[in-house]
């Protein structure tokens, strides 16, 4: 166990973030356990602790009287300072046990450019960066969450990876580690692998090998070992009202990125936005029931003492049953000093009438994603929304009191023309004028903020070459020579880290160098822009011989094998061309949840359905793959 | 409506909270008992509940005391008490508790005393009650002291008037020290034991960590506690 000492430790930026003891945090005797993982989260406590994910699966392992789950997060770079000066290895929140002393070290993986801080903390923890360098004297090195999907840049640093929704798989893979444990492993650390390869979901990078071509173009997996399936299929659960949920989730005490309860109402998203990953990662779109949440709500709310609750989602305006859930939340937390939240809303004026009744005497900005400024880019990325959309959330907005809207756009996309750019700016003037028609003021305010694209794996747009960061530079320029307007301000990003990101978001198991050499080079928090350093990064890939560009901003070949090919999400690579093709030509993809099956392949794949409530609950229609 | 005083802990586990991220821990405590609790009008309504100070971030209390307006005519003292209790977290005990008049002074404008404990280790082998003489006979200190708007010159004595003890567990060392808050201002456990340090040879380092032993009602010489104070 870490001694921690409050004489050095008060002097390190919020000390609170290292010590644990929240309420809800669940701590065990590890003596009496037969297993022990813990989560790690490779960024700071507080976007840790705002992570929907950890909080289920910690509480779902927790509720196994012989399994203790805990947590650790990236220290802050002054207590990284400390503890190394200290010789403190990296510690759970819950015992202060050593990272290296648990059974598993589960690392989530939501944004690729914490893959630096995954190294930091391996380093921290006394830990061999790769897997080979590993027996099971070591914690076994997982890994879960949307990067999972190509989880090949850190692929030789990951003992297991699992693919999908993990409730029911976490539990698998520590009970066969249990029975394992008890035997003595017999098979040893290989011997385990090749075990856990089977359990459906589970990716055992080491028992494959990627092949290149003699010009050093990946060209497909070699399986190593029987037990390892040539493809390795994602894990859903498609009951959500019978599926776990925490309603003791740990209360933070110092604040967080997202403080407030949180209400889960639905997982996947089908209006089929082509430049969004996660769109097809989660497909199918299943609801839980209106019932089964007010539940889970009063639950949580009482367990915890929050006074906000959030209803989360991709997408939650599109929960099939919101105003009456509204209504019932409302209803059962009038007395309460409970506020309900929408954090994501829909551009139309049904959703404004919704934000009217959950935000009823503060009204904070409003924020819509119209990802795009024209019309034909919209139809481009299949966002399948019109001006007049925003025209009519804005106008019932403005009406109701609203003053400050935040528009979000995308830069980058394919096909896209300096016009399409110069509609981000039509678009909030005509926002802003509509306000000053409206409420005869001139104190309406419009938020653009613009992000630069990056195209991801598993979604149309992964075969597609990013634009270059000096491209991109340039149209944030154009973008801005168009806005003069006090009342209109502009964000926008340095494009240097949206190039990185696209590297590893579609990169293969020759960057685990790169990033080792970048992490020497002491890249760390590189999602934190005060952090990022493109030099350095530059740096180590001139040191490792890779070529960024070539997996950034290469057009692939539709018939090329793809370092991510045999992580399937069951979208079928046949559907994504397709809808690469339809974008190509602004053609709208309909959105499967109430109109026929479009033949993505997720359905019939996992044998499952879409469950929507207006519908009844699971909706039996007749689903195909397009193959 | 009913005001409670309460006197409740800041243990080891809350040590790093700051005075904000306590209230808010307190709060969520008493919405978890389902206390119905009264709340400010207007736009933002916040739960009625004052405390004694702002115990700063770092710093543990074995007392801290709290008034609160709560809308249960019918509830007992002990009965809160016991609520709050039951899901209070870890470093956290409600102690006792007492009813109090309905214009009763606001703790912060009563409490003008606290006792704190300083303890780090020492770099030397000294006797403490001789090196502490100097300090504990000056008639006045002067201290500047900084804060980011502005630095002035303070008189520590006019804030520390009674001596400064010492107790000695190994090769550590606890500094007991009183020190008043006014008006004016007061004067921080840690800037003393810094001072100490630097101007007193104090052989001590600026590792150190503090405890609140008491906060107290000073009144025509007599100390109280915010308990017995109902005026």
């Amino acid at each position: 166990m870490v001694q921690l000492d409050a004489s050095w430790l008060q002097h390190v930026q919020k000390p609170a973030r290292y010590t644990g003891g929240e309420w809800n945090s669940v701590v065990k005797d590890h003596k009496d356990m037969d297993v022990t993982m813990c989560f790690g989260f490779p960024d700071v406590y507080e976007v840790a602790m705002s992570h929907l994910g950890i909080k289920i699966l910690y509480s779902l392992l927790n509720e196994l009287p012989y399994v203790a789950a805990e947590r650790v997060c990236a220290p802050w770079h002054d207590m990284e300072e400390e503890m190394r000066k200290r010789n403190i290895p990296l510690y759970s929140l819950e015992t202060k046990t050593p990272v290296k002393d648990f059974d598993f070290l589960a690392f989530t993986l939501q944004y690729e450019m914490s893959y630096t801080n995954i190294l930091n903390m391996l380093d921290m923890g006394g830990i061999p960066f790769y897997s080979k360098d590993r027996d099971l004297s070591f914690p076994l090195i997982t890994a879960g969450g949307p990067c999972a999907y190509n989880v090949e840049p850190i692929a030789d640093f990951v003992d297991i990876v699992n693919l999908g929704e993990s409730e029911e798989h976490i539990v698998e893979m520590v009970e066969l580690y249990r029975q394992e444990k008890a035997a003595g492993f017999p098979g040893g650390k290989e011997g385990l692998l090749r075990k856990m390869a089977q359990i459906p979901g589970n990716y055992v990078p080491s028992l494959y090998e990627p092949q290149y071509t003699e010009k050093g173009d990946f060209k497909g997996m070699k399986v190593l070992a029987e037990e390892a399936p040539a493809v390795v299929q994602k894990r859903i659960i498609e009951d959500m009202d019978n599926c776990f949920y925490p309603t003791k989730p740990v209360v933070p005490y110092i604040d967080v990125v997202h403080d407030r309860a949180v209400l889960e109402l639905f997982r996947g998203c089908t209006r089929g936005c082509r430049f969004c990953q996660a769109g097809m990662l989660y497909r199918p779109v299943r609801e839980r029931s209106p019932e089964k949440l007010v539940q889970l709500a009063k639950e949580i709310i009482a367990n915890t003492g929050y006074n906000e609750i959030s209803l989360m989602s991709l997408s939650s305006a599109d929960y099939s049953r919101l105003p009456e859930l509204v209504d019932m939340l409302m209803e059962e937390f009038k007395d309460k000093q409970v506020s309900v939240s929408l954090p994501s809303l829909r551009i139309d004026a049904f959703s404004i009438d919704i934000a009217k009744k959950v935000q009823q005497v503060r009204k904070s900005g409003l924020t819509f994603a119209p990802e795009a400024g024209s019309q034909r880019m919209r139809d481009v990325i299949n966002k399948g929304v019109s001006e007049e959309d925003l025209i009519a959330a804005c106008t019932n907005a403005f009406k109701s009191g609203w003053n400050t809207v935040k528009l979000y756009f995308m830069m980058g996309l394919p096909t896209e023309t300096d016009e399409d750019v110069a509609g981000i700016a039509d678009l909030a003037y005509k926002v802003l004028d509509l306000h000053r028609e409206i409420t005869g003021k001139r104190n309406g305010k419009v938020t653009v903020s613009v992000s630069f694209f990056v195209p991801k794996s598993h979604s149309p747009y992964q075969w597609y070459g990013q634009q270059s960061v000096e491209e991109i530079h340039r149209k944030q320029q154009y973008l801005k020579t168009l806005i003069n307007n006090r009342n209109i301000s502009y964000h926008y990003h340095d494009g240097a880290t949206g190039y990185m990101e696209a590297v590893f978001a579609r990169g293969d198991r020759r960057l685990a160098k790169t990033l080792i050499e970048a992490w020497k080079l002491g890249c760390k928090f590189d999602g934190w822009t005060e952090f990022f350093s493109i030099d350095k990064w530059m740096q180590a890939f001139k040191n490792t011989g890779i070529d960024p560009d070539y997996y950034a901003r290469r057009d692939r070949d539709f018939d090329e094998p793809l370092p991510w090919d045999h992580l399937d999400d069951t979208v079928s690579k046949k559907y994504l061309k397709q809808e690469w093709d339809r974008a190509v030509e602004a053609t709208l993809t309909r959105d499967c949840r109430r109109l026929p099956c479009n033949g993505c392949n997720v359905c019939p794949e996992l044998n499952t359905a879409i469950v929507d409530y207006q519908e009844g609950g699971r909706v039996e229609k007749v689903t195909f793959g397009l193959k | 409506m009913k005001k409670l005083r309460l006197a409740l802990s800041k243990g080891e586990e809350m040590r790093f909270l700051s005075h904000l991220d306590y209230a808010q821990a307190v709060e969520r405590m008493i919405r978890r008992a389902f206390i119905k609790m009264a709340y400010s009008e207007g736009f933002n309504p916040h739960m009625k509940i004052s405390f004694s100070s702002a115990l700063a971030l770092g710093i543990t209390a074995e007392v801290e005391y709290l008034d609160m307006d709560i809308l249960e005519d019918d509830a007992t003292v002990e009965s809160i008490m016991e609520r709050l209790n039951r899901v209070a977290p870890p470093g956290l005990t409600v102690m006792s508790g007492r009813e109090m008049p309905d214009k009763v002074k606001k703790l912060m404008a009563i409490c003008n005393y606290a006792v704190y404990e300083v303890s780090g280790p020492v770099t030397a082998d000294v006797n403490w009650d001789e090196l502490l003489k100097e300090f504990n006979d000056a008639p006045e200190i002067a201290y500047e002291k900084v804060t980011p708007k502005k630095t002035r010159t303070i008189d520590v004595k006019h804030f520390v008037k009674e001596p400064i003890t010492a107790r000695l567990d190994g090769d550590r060392v606890t500094l007991t020290m009183g020190i008043g808050i006014y008006p004016e201002g007061t004067m921080k456990p840690g800037d003393v034991w810094q001072l100490g340090r630097e101007k007193y040879g104090w052989p001590v380092t600026d590792g150190y960590s503090i405890h609140r032993h008491e906060i107290m009602v000073e009144r025509d010489g007599e100390l109280l506690s915010p308990l017995d104070v109902t005026l």
